[in-house]
């Protein structure tokens, strides 16, 4: 059996155990699922390495239609590719799913008895199998049938508590927001695109043809893609369109907010990569768009983060935040690939994407980290959680690992890629080096609020120490998750090449390669000539840094005298002693209160009316479908542009 | 004045029997049905304010207990003293608390040493005996041997922290042994980020037992020197008030130039204590160069004070009738020499220190304590006239030889540090003004009054204005040139309460600058404590718990 | 390559004895201020190397994190040196050292923070929180300020920290203002050495730390204030001159000097006027970059 087919079948296999998991309930259901999804991340990410590293594309066409005398039957056209973009985004999907995967065996545990585990297992297998289709297919009809798949199972499993009124509210926000927003928004777009595209789904035929349209009517081709980068930024949770973001990923099971933030929101990324670097070329003002919606969306996102008390909603923020990031760096590279400076684009491209496996791999890990306090304490408030490092060494070990790579400490994951971002930008001068800055400043908040994460959670001593007894760390499949994940953050960090390799073989295929460029990739630390990143001085420097001081400590054993805690001499109770979360940078909240107000403004005006407009829009299509009369003519009308399009 | 005094004692008489003991002061029996509407019509009726109360156990003498509350009346220059008869039998008292907030700690004081309750008091919790102490003992009880020694258990549960706030919000404890307070004393901020949203005070760590030492051991004449070592700062003070109320009971003249150098030596006082705190509030201000100033500047004054007296500190120059030690011609003019080149080079200084907006953005406005709460926990000193209030023992119940000479009292509304700071600092002016009339005034007379007899079981009541406020001393005489009753109050005893007040809501950082503003003067307030004899015990359980938190 | 090398190497071994030695000197300075006689200048010297021999405490059982973070913070330092010219030319600078330098101090005071608040001491939280505050207030007046170094020459990219040579005009001329205050603001000099301010937290973000871990907090903290004002000189002072170590030595005391006066002849701000300062600093910076963008 070869790797093509492989790939031919891996949906179709996949999708025949949906009913079996469907039979079982409890253990048996939660086995099942996570053995069918590990062995599935298991073959993608073996697929995706396969392509990234040899450059080939995986490819194959299943053709049911007969008669080509009418255009639309040529939706029927069934086709997936596995070329090297997507083969990155499914390895980033590959990874996160299998940790989430094996991460979920110890979680889901948790509902025994309260919930269906059928259920939650049909929603979660078709999850990852939808963005699997999102991602391999080459066809845009397709691509729309996957992208609602997966929407609709995600949003199952937000509201999958169902005795949860918050988890309940949350997917329907979720659901009104995605499913009549932006869902509606993307269709509208891709319709539009297959219309001029001349009924042809291909995406390589869509590609040729809005080429030519963006040459012939500016003016259209310009509106299509408003309308899609509208519906896809809504789905990204750029701001101003992101706060249904935090209500949703926070409520779903720790391992499925993993995926959620960690994979689910990078999918409209892929497809505007696909969008301004396939569908259509890169032009300044559309880089100057993009990579302003991603400034606010780094600035905003984070802010609000750095004031929240719930430690899996203070996470989702952060995802707003370091989206922000990536949307950054893919405007950047537009707004240079438009200037013809190809150099910096493709650095800018690489930042981006760079950012994106990495936020892919912290994220879900604190997603998971969150998740095994909440598995062991059931608490997400970071006003009571204290003192759990003695317990869970672990967790806590790989959260430190987790909030240092997102605070973009060197030497892990996340200071690389920010570092090629602002290299990208502060190289590119003009507006960018500004926004560039920006982004600078905005990482001391980030790295300021994941000392509020981890301190409050794991350090100093428990609230009230009776109550964690019984506490220890989580069982063994949680664990491994963890230091898997944590152990590819000090990997991408570290040994850069790897990362560098792929991302690179990625981006061949949007027509920017390195390969052109060595000559101006020659300073840039990392990006030397052979790649060789690991040599440069500085990050032997940066490897002294961290690590002298942990060898001087564990080898050299420095001779220690125990104190108790200095309270001025008095007797405090232990517990008593406690900083809860909302005390932390309550000067900085305070004195920086207008980018709050600002903030809570575009919030209130855009993000609440937004929602209530789609909530009343949502009522109005439900009194429609419970009206017999409309319904007729809805489908009348229906029926009608199908047999105009068929005759066409 | 004359007929606005006997105007006052027919009103009084509306309540109980009122006698004159001397000149200035009233006592007025009153039954304690009457008490708490001769409470609220001294207080708030006629613009007195309540300054201190006494428990006595005076069951040998009349088979009862006592509880004196003192009132001062500034208008008037009167201090009026409530009697109220406790018979042993029925220890219940109506309490004046909830008609005078401030009243809280000094009925507590009495109900911890003499058993002696008081009805409907809102917080009727032991304020300085230890929770460990045994239930039933009561130290200041004349059945009671100064001697005597009492074991107390090891603490079971101490009934610690606010409950509104504990655990909720994070606790800063600020003492016992904490930078910003020099003496050990407990408060318990809690805080929100960095806003005090509550506090609770712990005081009365420091364990001296001058009271029951001065009534059951010293004679009349070695009183002075124990009083002086009541305080480090303000030592002289007491040891005049106390000399005052004996020499009040015993109707003694003290000649004049024994008056003019006590009020010498207690404007010396008054200027190094303000230069100390100031230079502590710069401190705290962050202000070290301030600090480095004014404590340069207070050496001066203190090498006047030991060309004056011998001693630095603790003078050791009053007896009863007089002072120990003269000013001669050659001394006073240095004296002034000093002062010319002190006040030259203070003011000069000061102006641009109060110039830095550091110094003023930090205390403007910063643990305010406006009139209203000011009175109800009446303040004294200069807490109490930087809130608006004017009161000056100097002034209103003139002493010493304050009456020969001219000054003004500076009163601020605002009621914040800064007020307080400015305060101070007009005061340490005046102070050197009034130096300067005393000794070109110096009257030709004995220091010493020649005789002296005291006469047994009266009452006396001894008043200074000590750098912090009024201080109080209450005295009962007893026969064989002992004391019957001592009961010294230092100023802070009633402006620390309304610390609490002044700290709520305001910023952590202000905190400590807060806490120094009434110049809170531990070892004074705490100065009354019983339970040297136990030290030892108290000692060992200190250790332990010190040790097993890893103090130690 | 390998004599920048050993060039870097010599100006770390320089700043090392350095760093403790202006310190004695900003303490003489002010002491003479007071009209006080002070410390002999190398008594900071004397206190670290005493700090360094005696045992850390380890208050509960922090972890090792509060145990690593002082040594972090002092590599970090250290190792920032390396790309930042000081006695002598030498340094490794390369595209995008700013932001290295930028990240190794950012990532010290988070480390330290970190270390401090796993002690649990309500104190040292409160320090740490007080220390992060300003520092992202303080990264944001950073990114103004090298904005209008941008502004000011269209063609100077922030590629590398040195040499900046940005031509002298109005705007730019304010902007080293301001940067200059940023180095006064970031090396917790009196008005803003708020996380560790005495009579409130005693100590704040160091108060657990004793002996050697409190030796390599205090030293880190001095390299720190040192980093930042050669920061500061290689903005403005000529290199690659026969004289710039005469330059940089001069230089750095004229910093101490003006540095330890004003630091003299103030008082301690709260947080919060400390943050509203700099956010209208900020804004303040915001005007210049106008009017740099303007072309002023």
């Amino acid at each position: 059996m070869d790797l093509n087919t492989i790939f031919y079948l891996l949906i179709p296999s996949s999708l025949i155990f949906l009913p079996i998991i469907a039979l079982f309930r409890g253990k048996t259901s939660n086995y099942i699922v996570h053995g069918v999804s590990i062995t599935v991340s298991i073959i993608i990410i073996i697929l995706s390495l396969y392509v990234l590293a040899s450059g080939s594309t995986l490819d194959f066409t299943y053709k049911i239609c007969l008669d080509y005398s009418y255009p639309i039957l040529s939706f029927k056209v069934i086709h997936f590719r596995l070329d090297s973009l997507s083969a990155f985004f499914t390895l980033v999907l590959g990874i996160v799913s299998l940790a989430s995967s094996i991460y979920g065996i110890g979680y889901i545990g948790r509902f025994y008895g309260r919930e269906h585990i059928g259920w939650y297992g049909v929603n979660y297998l078709l999850f990852i199998i939808s963005m699997y289709g999102v991602l391999t297919t080459y066809n845009l009809f397709i691509f729309i049938i996957f992208w609602e798949l997966m929407t609709l199972s995600s949003q199952f499993l937000v509201s999958y508590e169902k005795n949860k009124k918050q988890a309940l509210w949350a997917g329907y926000k979720y659901f009104c927001v995605s499913k009549l927003g932006a869902e509606m928004i993307i269709i509208a777009g891709l319709v539009l695109m297959i219309i001029y595209s001349g009924y042809n789904v291909d995406y390589e035929v869509v590609a040729s043809r809005f080429r030519e349209l963006f040459l012939r009517t500016p003016v259209i081709a310009n509106a299509v893609l408003m309308l899609l980068f509208m519906g896809l930024g809504i789905k990204a949770a750029l701001v101003p369109f992101h706060n249904w973001l935090p209500d949703a990923h926070p409520e779903a099971p720790s391992n499925v907010s993993a995926l959620l933030s960690g994979v689910m929101i990078k999918m409209p990324i892929y497809m505007m990569y696909r969008l301004f670097y396939q569908f259509s070329q890169p032009t300044i003002y559309w880089g100057v768009i993009i990579s302003s919606f991603g400034v606010v969306t780094l600035f905003t996102g984070t802010l609000y983060a750095l004031v929240q008390i719930d430690s899996k909603r203070l996470l989702a923020y952060h995802s707003i935040g370091q989206i922000g990031y990536v949307v950054l760096g893919l405007g950047a590279s537009g707004t240079l690939y438009a200037m013809g400076n190809y150099p910096l684009a493709f650095i800018a491209l690489l930042g981006s994407m760079y950012h994106l496996i990495n936020h892919a791999l912290f994220k879900s890990l604190l997603f998971l980290t969150a998740g095994s306090v909440v598995y062991r304490t059931g608490l997400r408030d970071l006003n009571k959680l204290s003192g759990l490092a003695k317990y869970m060494p672990l967790t806590a070990l790989t959260a430190l690992i987790a909030s240092l790579s997102i605070a973009g400490i060197p030497p892990f994951n996340g200071f690389v890629s920010k570092w090629i971002i602002y290299i990208s930008t502060f190289c590119a001068g003009g507006y960018l080096a500004f926004y560039g800055l920006f982004a600078l400043f905005i990482s001391s908040v980030t790295a300021a609020s994941f000392v509020k994460y981890f301190t409050t959670i794991f350090t100093r001593s428990p609230f009230e120490p009776g109550s964690y007894k019984k506490l220890e760390e989580v069982p063994f499949p949680m664990s491994l998750a963890q230091v898997m994940l944590a152990a590819l953050c000090i990997l991408f960090g570290i040994v850069v090449v790897i990362p560098l390799k792929l991302i690179t073989s990625a981006i061949s295929l949007l027509g920017l390669n390195i390969i052109q460029y060595q000559y101006i990739s020659f300073g840039i630390g990392f990006i030397e000539v052979n790649n060789i990143g690991v040599n440069s001085p500085l990050f032997i420097g940066f490897i002294l840094a961290i690590i002298l001081p942990i060898l001087y400590i564990l080898i050299a054993r420095p001779r220690y005298t125990s104190y108790g805690i200095w309270s001025c001499g008095t007797l405090v109770k232990e517990g008593l002693l406690h900083y809860p979360g909302r005390s932390y940078f309550r000067g900085f909240k305070e004195v920086f209160s207008e980018a709050y107000t600002v903030g809570k403004a575009v919030h209130e005006v855009l993000g609440v009316t937004s929602i209530n407009y789609s909530l009343k829009f949502f009522k109005k299509l439900q009194r429609i479908i419970e009206d017999p009369v409309a319904m007729i003519v809805l489908t009348l009308v229906v029926v009608l542009l199908i047999i105009w399009a068929v005759g066409w | 004045m004359q007929s606005s005094a006997t105007k006052l004692v027919e009103e009084l008489g509306r309540f109980g029997i009122v006698e004159w003991i001397d000149s200035h002061t009233l006592i007025v029996h009153v039954d304690r049905s009457k008490l708490r509407d001769i409470a609220k019509y001294l207080h708030w009726g006629i613009g007195g304010y309540f300054s201190v109360s006494i428990g006595s156990d005076e069951r040998p003498l009349d088979n009862s207990f006592h509880v004196y509350h003192v009132f001062s009346l500034d208008h008037l220059g009167v201090y009026v003293v409530v009697d109220i008869r406790v018979s042993p039998g029925y220890l219940h008292v109506p309490s004046i608390t909830p008609i005078i907030p401030g009243a809280n700690w000094h009925e507590r004081e009495v109900m911890d040493y003499f058993g002696i309750m008081f009805d409907d008091h809102p917080e009727p919790k032991r304020l300085i005996l230890p929770y460990n102490w045994p239930k039933g003992v009561y130290p200041l009880r004349k059945d009671y041997p100064y001697n005597k020694k009492v074991y107390i258990e090891e603490a079971s549960d101490e009934p610690e922290h606010d409950s509104r706030f504990a655990g909720k919000y994070t606790i800063i404890p600020i003492g016992p042994y904490h930078p910003a307070l020099h003496e050990p004393e407990y408060f318990e901020l809690y805080v929100d980020g960095e806003r005090i949203v509550g506090a609770r005070y712990k005081g009365f760590m420091v364990h001296r037992g001058m009271e029951k030492i001065a009534e059951s051991r010293m004679t009349i004449n070695q009183i002075p020197f124990l009083a002086e070592r009541i305080c480090g700062i303000c030592g002289y003070t007491h040891n005049v008030a106390y000399c005052q109320a004996v020499e009040n009971v015993a109707g003694i003249d003290v000649p004049e130039r024994a008056h003019y150098i006590r009020s010498i030596m207690l404007e010396i006082e008054r200027i190094h204590s303000h230069m100390l705190w100031l230079g502590i509030a710069f401190h705290f201000l962050g202000f070290d160069t301030g600090f480095m100033i004014t404590w340069r500047l207070r050496e001066k004054v203190m090498d006047l004070a030991e060309m004056l007296t011998g001693n630095r500190k603790t003078y050791g120059l009053n007896l009863i009738g007089g002072v120990r030690r003269d000013i001669d011609l050659s001394k006073a003019l240095k004296v002034k020499k000093v002062l010319r080149d002190l006040r030259k080079d203070y003011v000069d200084y000061m102006e641009k220190i109060l110039g830095l907006k550091e110094i003023i953005y930090r205390t403007r406005g910063v643990g305010v304590l406006d009139y209203g709460e000011a009175r109800k926990y009446s303040v004294l000193g200069p807490t109490a006239r930087a809130s608006g209030i004017d009161t000056d023992v100097r002034k209103y119940h003139p002493y010493a030889a304050y009456r020969h000479v001219d000054f003004k009292i500076p009163v601020y509304k605002d009621g914040d540090v800064l007020s307080r700071i400015l305060v101070r600092h007009e005061e340490i002016i005046e102070s050197i003004n009034i130096i300067e009339q005393l000794l070109d005034n110096l009257p030709r007379t004995p220091i010493m009054a020649e005789e002296i007899h005291v006469p047994e079981h009266r009452i006396g009541v001894g008043v200074t204005e000590a750098p912090r406020g009024e201080d109080i001393h209450f005295v009962i005489t007893s026969r064989d040139n002992k004391i019957y009753r001592w009961r010294p109050r230092a100023p802070s005893y009633n402006n620390i309460p309304a610390l609490l007040v002044m700290l709520k809501d305001q910023h952590l950082a202000d905190a400590p600058i807060i806490i120094a503003s009434i110049d809170p003067c531990f070892s004074c307030t705490d100065h009354v404590l019983i339970i040297d004899v136990r030290t030892g015990s108290r000692k060992q359980v200190g250790l332990r718990e010190l040790s097993r938190r890893g103090l130690g | 390559m390998i004599w920048v090398f050993i060039g870097a190497l010599a100006n770390i071994g320089f700043i090392l004895l350095a760093a403790p030695l202006l310190d004695g000197l900003e303490r003489k300075i002010k002491a003479w201020l007071q009209n006080r006689r002070g410390p002999p200048i190398p008594q900071t010297l004397y206190d670290i190397v005493k700090l360094l021999r005696k045992p850390g405490g380890l208050t509960g059982n922090p972890g090792l994190l509060y145990r690593i973070a002082p040594y972090m913070f002092f590599t970090n330092m250290v190792i920032a040196f390396l790309f930042i010219p000081t006695l002598l030319d030498y340094s490794l600078s390369f595209i995008g050292d700013i932001i290295v330098v930028y990240y190794l101090i950012t990532a010290s005071s988070i480390i330290l923070a970190m270390g401090s608040i796993s002690t649990g001491n309500p104190f040292a939280i409160t320090g740490s929180t007080r220390e992060i505050s300003l520092s992202m207030a303080g990264k944001l007046l950073t990114g103004i300020t090298l904005a209008i170094f941008v502004a000011v020459n269209k063609s100077f990219l922030i590629t590398s920290l040195f040499p900046i040579i940005p031509p002298y005009r109005l705007s730019s001329i304010l902007g080293l203002i301001v940067f200059a205050i940023l180095v006064y603001i970031e090396g917790f000099r009196l008005p803003f050495d708020i996380p560790e301010a005495e009579p409130e937290i005693a100590g704040g973000v160091i108060i657990e730390y004793t002996g050697r871990d409190l030796g390599f907090a205090i030293y880190s903290l001095l390299l720190k204030r040192l980093l930042y004002t050669s920061i500061l000189l290689n903005l403005v002072i000529p290199r690659y001159t026969v004289f710039s170590p005469i330059y940089y030595i001069v230089g750095v005391i004229v910093f101490s000097i003006l540095f330890s006066t004003i630091e003299c002849f103030s008082g301690r701000h709260r947080i919060e006027y400390a943050l509203s300062f700099m956010k209208k600093l900020s804004l303040a910076t915001g005007v210049v970059l106008v009017l740099a963008v303007l072309g002023y």
